[in-house]
């Protein structure tokens, strides 16, 4: 009953900060598009048309008959990704920081409630609508794209996102405590600044991540993403499952959620303690 | 003109680093993390990667001294204001120009010829060519346009400052204006229409920076006559976009949404 309780006043805290942050989430959903955009323009204003298409069959080892729209299609679904990765570990590192070590407000908090359950229902509540929040422009692009079945892929798409978006604000947490109550930080906002990039890039995202150099992935192995990309492109590309993967992503799932626990009874302790 | 004021401002630039190291990094590192999200797998999925690169390449580096300017005016409008540091500026006579020129050699030149050097060699690992295609064919004209590219600087600042003094507006949409600035420099004319292109005054610095790379859309001669007036024209009119800001600043304030 308790932590329903804070489910609920965490809820209502999203959406006041989602209402007050409107155009962040409208330009964040302008710059995926882009992006996915862009990637398809650059390579085919080279080009042409037929020859990009042969190359990202290429690349993708996909199937010969692929036609322009569904490569587009599939890029602009692949950066609802991207939109779900800047919006949930650059808000849930900044919130924890901020909490802890400049508004303070984390004592009222402990006041109030016992602080792992706040966090741990903290991360289950920012994973869930933050990754709706900011994939939901995903369906007037996939509409306009590739009519009804762009709806559809959205559906099947939705579920994958929100659990990316649990696993990801799972391991925000474990990395912001740390930082926050030990590091103290004198700019917190250099973690999601660098952080972000880091694993969008790091993952590749667009591309299969053996492109990516080496020492740009290896941030991005710490996190669930290289999975969910590889699962993703398999479905929208080949409409194959890639059960390893889901495998793989199920325990480093399991593996956050049990190591945020202990994290954050940890600092629970650490906070009552006084600073 | 008084050079000593200004040889001051360089060394004052020079101290602010100093201040904020971390800050610096971290921004030169997320610069060049943003832009490989979005130019390596273009590169990768290209059917010719060695064009893609000596056409949308050299535009970036155009592309990221506006941009480093943008945001300058946003720090020294929004993120100064709310520590009281712009009041402080403008009481000791530093306006919006003043500042710009303080940060010009770091933020304007060394940050983003570095993150050039960066994805342009990064880009290379991508598509597994040799590192050696980052030598420009020729190294005047990309003196000349790096030089070039210097006032638009403070194009990019004062144009910001210009949005930011006269109306509330918040910083994210500020990231939406400064995609104004990549038709011309990154996207090349040749790809949009050319009107269109040369309306905008970033694209010819960025042309220059193509002819370092033999990938421009002016002819040569026509560029080299018309980097000089180039150069003087955009100072001026950056100067005066200051001197406006300044103005509108000391009679109605900064106008800031609040709450």
């Amino acid at each position: 009953m308790k932590f329903l309780n804070i489910v609920k006043a965490l809820v209502y805290r999203e959406f006041i900060f989602i209402r007050n942050n409107i155009g962040e989430y409208v330009v964040l959903s302008f710059i995926s598009i882009f992006f996915a955009i862009s990637i398809i323009g650059i390579a085919i204003s080279v080009g042409g048309t037929s020859k990009f298409i042969h190359r990202f069959i290429q690349i993708f080892q996909v199937s010969n008959n692929i036609s322009l729209s569904k490569i587009v299609a599939a890029l602009i679904s692949l950066s609802g990704l991207l939109s779900i990765v800047a919006d949930i570990v650059g808000s849930v590192s900044q919130i924890v920081i901020y909490e802890i070590n400049f508004t303070e407000v984390i004592y009222m908090i402990a006041q109030s409630v016992d602080l792992y359950l706040y966090y741990m229902a903290y991360a289950l509540v920012s994973g869930i609508i933050s990754s709706i929040v900011s994939t939901i422009y995903l369906i007037p692009t996939l509409l306009i794209v590739s009519n009804l079945s762009g709806l559809f892929t959205y559906l099947i798409l939705l579920p994958i996102f929100i659990i990316t978006g649990i696993a990801l604000a799972y391991y925000t947490l474990i990395i912001s405590l740390p930082v926050a109550l030990i590091l103290n930080v004198k700019r917190p906002w250099i973690i999601s600044q660098v952080f972000v990039p880091a694993i969008i890039a790091g993952t590749g995202i667009f591309i299969p991540i053996n492109f990516v150099p080496i020492f740009i992935r290896i941030l991005a192995y710490t996190t669930p993403l290289p999975e969910i990309c590889i699962i993703l492109q398999n479905l929208l590309l080949k409409n194959t499952i890639v059960k390893s993967m889901i495998i793989i992503f199920v325990i480093l799932l399991t593996l956050y959620i049990s190591t945020s626990v202990v994290v954050s009874l940890k600092s629970d302790k650490y906070i009552r303690r006084g600073l | 003109m008084n050079i000593r004021k200004y040889l001051k401002f360089v060394y004052l630039g020079i101290r602010l680093v100093k201040f904020h190291k971390s800050s610096y990094i971290a921004y030169l590192v997320s610069t060049i993390l943003w832009i490989i999200i979005v130019v390596c797998p273009a590169l990768v999925l290209s059917p010719n990667p060695i064009k893609t690169l000596y056409t949308y390449f050299p535009g970036i580096l155009t592309f990221n001294i506006v941009s480093s300017g943008v945001w300058t005016s946003v720090d020294y409008f929004r993120f100064y204001y709310y520590q009281g540091l712009t009041d402080l500026f403008i009481e000791c006579g530093v306006g919006i120009l003043e500042y710009s020129i303080i940060c010009i050699l770091t933020d304007g030149l060394l940050i983003p010829l570095i993150s050039f050097i960066t994805i342009f060699s990064i880009a290379t690992m991508y598509v597994k060519i040799s590192i050696m295609y980052i030598v420009p064919k020729s190294l005047t004209m990309f003196i000349i346009g790096l030089i070039c590219s210097l006032p638009l600087f403070l194009l990019g600042s004062t144009l910001t400052g210009i949005i930011l003094v006269l109306s509330p507006v918040e910083v994210a949409w500020i990231s939406l204006f400064e995609f104004i600035f990549l038709i011309g420099t990154v996207i090349p004319p040749q790809f949009t229409s050319g009107t269109l292109s040369f309306i905008i005054p970033t694209t010819l610095a960025a042309d220059l920076l193509r002819a370092a790379y033999s990938s421009n859309y002016l002819p040569i001669d026509l560029l080299y006559l018309l980097s000089p007036i180039y150069f003087i024209t955009i100072s001026t009119i950056s100067i005066l976009m200051g001197k406006y800001c300044d103005k509108v600043v000391k009679r109605r304030g900064i106008p800031i949404r609040r709450g």
